[in-house]
């Protein structure tokens, strides 16, 4: 489907998502008894949200990524008190809302989005698959990341922080830490405020407190020796998510090359600008939620219309779906940091 | 005032939303081709083509299809990291004349004064700004608290992150800067090796008789090279050391007889200030495990800056004196002298710290002769300590190891 569906379906979002609110109160009263005057807003920005991910999933034309967010979202407002059965209702009532709106674009592309929208409710009617835990708690590190997780939830960042510098001073090296203990903790915390486990406070710190402590490694992290190789790492636009990109580029600092991390947020522009500005032999660009892939694809196009170093992808959606890189327009991407070096690496090589 | 050419896509779309919700429902826009992704700060008028901005601003003036909603406008520019453009217009319907505009911004910022200043610019109607906070969500606020500590946490560990690499390339320039001055220092010590021994030879009437004018000039010539090839040592060992590699050759040493080598070279100097140098070594150890040249360049370098610092014609003396504590033994160098500030002993040892000091009689120093004695002690597995009252004196105390742990 072109981009061009994606972007009309964003620009009409909050007129369906309203519509679909006002019909779906209507067909299920007990969400109006269940959260008073809270109700049509809540309904409208969930139907927002559903909408939003269905367009990155039209702009790129893969439906698995709307799916991967139906069933993260479920876990996620079961974890708020809304069944998966009123959330399939929820993406019927789109659907319906969806197709209606045949000023949106050709007649059978809306069809072919709306039936997403009801391939995604029936998934809910299958038995939940409860998502596994991040860490493995079978090694050594995986031990210490269940023990520096648990210390963090409890608030208790003075004891987390000297397990990893004890560790450090061990000679645990700086590589396994960040892929093997800061990086389950993070996706850890996610799966548990996704699930209804950890409250969005307790997320906020634990990844708030694992910087902390990325930050106390930097002078070892600075101190190793370099390649001479250099590389940008950013979130595209409105990504506010950048601790992965922040371990991204840490990896690469580890392994020689000189990172530049710009942050969440980054336009392109910037990107672009900084790409020449820095000389990069490479670029990084990190997504977290699925929603932001078509932001990723925008970016790397326009990045492409500037500048030639070769562009990796990474992030959430790009690890649980490992082509979609190519959809994206990107050279590459990685299932984790150390493997997004050698890719790069390789890339460089064959410039 | 004349409106965009694009006919609305979504005509019954009361709201003309140009950013932008921190949660991601972004660029909604009724009409084809336009659309603004703001950041706090940005000014409208420099991120779009002038006559789209005005196009479109002018339609949001004259108001939007209508036939419900008040005869005015009100633009929204939120509080969010990325600024919101949303326009709360009529619904649907014929378009009614707005009679005026209000730009409402929770916060005063370039986008909002731009905005402002192309309204007025495009139409007739009045336009004009408030502040006015979003209304309050307790749940949204919470989330709100916790991005606003995150992103000021993401701040910061970008800054630390900076800092740390900023700190490696200050490490990496000042290693070139180190490896420059060797390479300069070890340059120059050739050639002034020549000079000083074309003097010493000239002077020595090997080349035939000089007249008692030249042999001064020679003499001068030959007494500054030194000084000259004296501060290029300097800088060679204190590149030496930056480097760390400094490497000793540790052997047993009598101490009176090292002292015997190095005292004499300062007692003519310390003779023309009317000083006395005394040594004390009835508990001093007989041999100590030190690199001859190294030790006795520390020992130089402390009687060298106590007769420095030591004011002339007052008697003053200086005590080089020894003694053993335990497995350690200890070298203390007391002076009468002008002492040192408190504030100048914190960064003492610092190379170059005392560069351009001079002593009581203008004599000169590098700054470098404490830098290379603390590496040099170190080296030896000791340390060594300052303390100095002004007017009264300083006390340097030299603590190193009796046995060879150093060698190991």
């Amino acid at each position: 489907m072109p981009p061009d569906l994606a972007a009309r379906l964003r620009q009409a979002a909050p007129d369906l998502a309203a519509e679909a609110a006002g019909r779906h109160l209507a067909a299920h009263p007990e969400l109006t008894a269940r959260f008073g005057d809270r109700a049509e807003p809540r309904c409208r920005e969930d139907g927002g949200f559903h909408l939003d991910h269905l367009a990155a999933a039209v702009a790129v034309d893969r439906p698995d990524l709307f799916f991967d967010y139906v069933d993260w979202g479920a876990e996620l407002l079961a974890g708020l008190g809304l069944t998966p059965e009123e959330l399939a209702d929820h993406l019927r009532v789109l659907q319906a809302v969806l197709t209606d709106r045949t000023d949106l674009g050709p007649a059978d592309r809306i069809t072919r989005a709306g039936d997403w929208l009801a391939q995604g409710a029936d998934r809910l009617t299958a038995p939940p698959v409860p998502s596994l835990p991040e860490i493995d708690t079978s090694t050594e590190l995986g031990v210490l990341a269940a023990e520096i997780l648990e210390r963090l939830l409890a608030g208790d960042r003075r004891t987390a922080s000297e397990l990893i510098t004890r560790r450090v001073d061990d000679g645990v090296p700086l590589i396994p830490l960040y892929l093997d203990v800061f990086t389950p903790c993070l996706r850890e915390v996610g799966r548990l405020w996704q699930s209804g486990a950890a409250t969005v406070g307790q997320e906020h710190f634990v990844t708030a407190a694992i910087q902390v402590s990325m930050a106390q490694l930097y002078p070892r992290i600075m101190a190793t020796p370099r390649s001479g190789r250099s590389i940008l790492v950013a979130s595209v636009g409105r990504e506010l998510h950048e601790v992965g990109g922040r371990v991204v580029a840490d990896v690469f600092e580890l392994s020689g090359w000189d990172s530049h991390f710009l942050g969440a947020s980054t336009p392109t522009r910037e990107i672009v600008e900084a790409a020449g500005r820095l000389d990069v032999d490479a670029v990084a660009l990190s997504a977290t939620l699925p929603r932001h892939v078509d932001l990723v694809a925008g970016t790397v196009e326009g990045f492409r219309a500037h500048r030639g170093q070769p562009v990796l992808v990474g992030g959430r959606p790009f690890v649980r779906h490992d082509d979609l890189w190519e959809a994206v327009g990107a050279d590459a991407s990685a299932p984790d940091a150390l493997q997004a070096v050698a890719a790069a690496e390789h890339l460089v090589g064959q410039r | 005032m004349s409106p965009p050419a694009g006919t609305p896509r979504n005509p019954g779309l009361a709201a003309v939303v140009l950013w932008c919700r921190r949660d991601g429902h972004v660029l909604t826009c009724p009409y084809d081709g336009v659309g603004l992704d703001l950041d706090a700060g940005d000014r409208l008028d420099e991120l779009v083509p002038a006559e789209q901005a005005r196009d479109l601003l002018a339609l949001l003036a004259a108001g939007a299809d209508g036939e419900h909603g008040p005869p005015h406008l009100t633009i929204s520019l939120g509080s969010e990291r990325r600024s919101l453009v949303a326009v709360a217009g009529p619904p649907s319907g014929p378009a009614p004349a707005t009679d005026r505009v209000l730009v409402v911004a929770a916060q005063e910022d370039a986008t909002a004064t731009s905005l402002l200043h192309l309204l007025q610019q495009v139409t007739a109607v009045p336009a004009t700004s408030a502040v006015q906070a979003p209304p309050d969500d307790p749940d949204r606020a919470h989330v709100e608290l916790l991005d606003s500590f995150t992103e000021t946490n993401n701040a910061l560990m970008g800054l630390h992150r900076d800092l740390a690499k900023q700190g490696r390339a200050l490490t990496e320039a000042n290693r070139h800067l180190q490896e420059i001055l060797a390479t300069v220092a070890h340059d120059l010590r050739n050639p002034l090796g020549v000079i000083i021994g074309l003097a010493t030879t000239l002077r020595r009437d090997i080349t035939g008789p000089q007249d008692p004018g030249s042999d001064q000039l020679l003499e001068r010539i030959e007494a500054q090279g030194r000084r000259m090839l004296d501060l290029v040592e300097d800088l060679l060992d204190a590149a030496v050391i930056e480097r760390g590699v400094i490497s000793l050759e540790l052997e047993p040493v009598g101490l009176r007889s090292l002292l015997d080598e190095v005292v004499p070279a300062h007692t003519e100097a310390a003779k023309r200030k009317d000083i006395t140098l005394a040594l004390d070594l009835d508990d001093a150890p007989d041999t100590v495990r030190v690199d001859r040249v190294r030790f006795g360049q520390v020992l130089d370098n402390l009687l060298s800056n106590a007769v420095k610092f030591t004011e002339r014609d007052r008697g003053a003396v200086i005590t080089v004196r020894a003694d053993v504590d335990g497995d350690r033994w200890h070298l203390v160098v007391r002076d009468e002298g002008v002492g040192i500030s408190p504030e100048r002993l914190d960064d003492l040892f610092e190379p170059f710290r005392g560069s351009g000091t001079v002593g009581t009689d203008g004599e000169p120093t590098t700054g470098l002769g404490l830098a290379i004695s603390r590496s040099v002690v170190a080296a030896h597995g000791g340390h060594i300590a300052v303390d100095s009252t002004p007017g009264v004196g300083t006390t340097v105390t030299v603590n190193l190891p009796l046995d060879d742990r150093s060698d190991a």
